[in-house]
């Protein structure tokens, strides 16, 4: 059964580009969300097993959702979208507890192999 | 990758970004919006910009999206910007405009301005508060006449009412 996940991005060009890394890759996209507010609704209501969560977004950063879909859901499975310049702010999300990062422009290979990862830590 | 598709979302989603950092640099000048929230909207849409342009290899938007979005840090912490950086801001949004022309009119990667760059990197944002006559000078008059560009010109059909709705109906 494919792996759900959530993609949270402001940026369209971003959201259509990892729904199609995602899919190729074996995934299912449940569900999209343009910012913070919108992750965290969308997280609760679909549990997916996989989320990445952009770390600049509009009305809740990224961190501030990981924050509240960490709080609310202590195992959840997020994965940070970063650009490169970001580096204190991902050290940030690791310690909040987002499980792993992707560097921007986003890499199909790559993606794929830190999604693999990062729901394979789940339960360890 | 798909890349007439990708092109597309990023001549539409950019040039939406870019009408928005117009605004909020006019409203930044006026004074009509929160300087916080001007200066939000123009570092994320720059960082997003940067994003889109290097997944396509469009260097030069990517590298002057960057540097603008670098630049912008500072305002972010709460330093000021006098009339001479609010300028350059509105030249680096128009430079911008003139690459996403590029790419939608020709389907070519921009030109890159490293002319512009120079400049942005020569002139950093003011990191204290601005003199009495720095802080007149924030006239919007002349920033507004900057702003007032041609905007990059597609066929009826994609106009910016017709953006805005291809915007809003982008798949979520």
């Amino acid at each position: 059964m494919a792996k759900r996940v959530l993609i949270a991005d402001d940026a369209a060009f971003m959201r259509e580009m990892l729904r199609d890394i995602l899919t190729d890759g074996g995934y299912e996209i449940v569900a999209e969300a343009a910012d913070g507010n919108e992750a965290v609704s969308a997280y609760a209501k679909h549990h997916p097993d996989l989320v990445t969560l952009d770390i600049v977004m509009p009305r809740k950063s990224g961190l501030e959702a990981l924050r509240e879909i960490i709080a609310g859901h202590p195992g959840a499975c997020v994965v940070m979208c970063s650009a490169l310049g970001q580096e204190a702010l991902v050290m940030e999300a690791l310690e909040a507890g987002a499980r792993d990062f992707i560097v921007k422009p986003f890499k199909p290979d790559h993606v794929i192999e830190v999604a693999e990862k990062a729901i394979a830590k789940i339960g360890e | 990758m798909n890349l007439e598709k990708y092109r597309t979302l990023f001549v539409d989603e950019a040039s939406y970004h870019l009408q928005e950092m117009a605004r909020a640099l006019t409203a930044l000048s006026a004074g009509d919006e929160s300087p916080t929230e001007a200066v939000d909207t123009l570092f994320r849409m720059a960082h997003s910009i940067k994003g889109m342009a290097a997944s396509l290899d469009y260097d030069a938007a990517s590298s002057l999206a960057h540097v603008l979005e670098d630049w912008m840090e500072p305002l972010r912490g709460g330093a000021v910007v006098d009339s001479e950086g609010l300028s350059l801001v509105a030249e680096a949004i128009a430079a911008l405009e003139e690459m996403v022309a590029c790419v939608d009119e020709t389907g070519a990667a921009p030109q890159p301005r490293a002319d512009l760059i120079a400049r942005l990197s020569a002139h950093p944002a003011a990191v204290s508060a601005p003199s009495e006559a720095a802080a007149s000078a924030l006239s919007a008059a002349p920033l507004k006449k900057k702003l007032q560009r041609p905007r990059h010109r597609r066929s009826p059909a994609r106009s910016v009412f017709a953006r805005r709705r291809s915007i809003a109906s982008f798949p979520r």
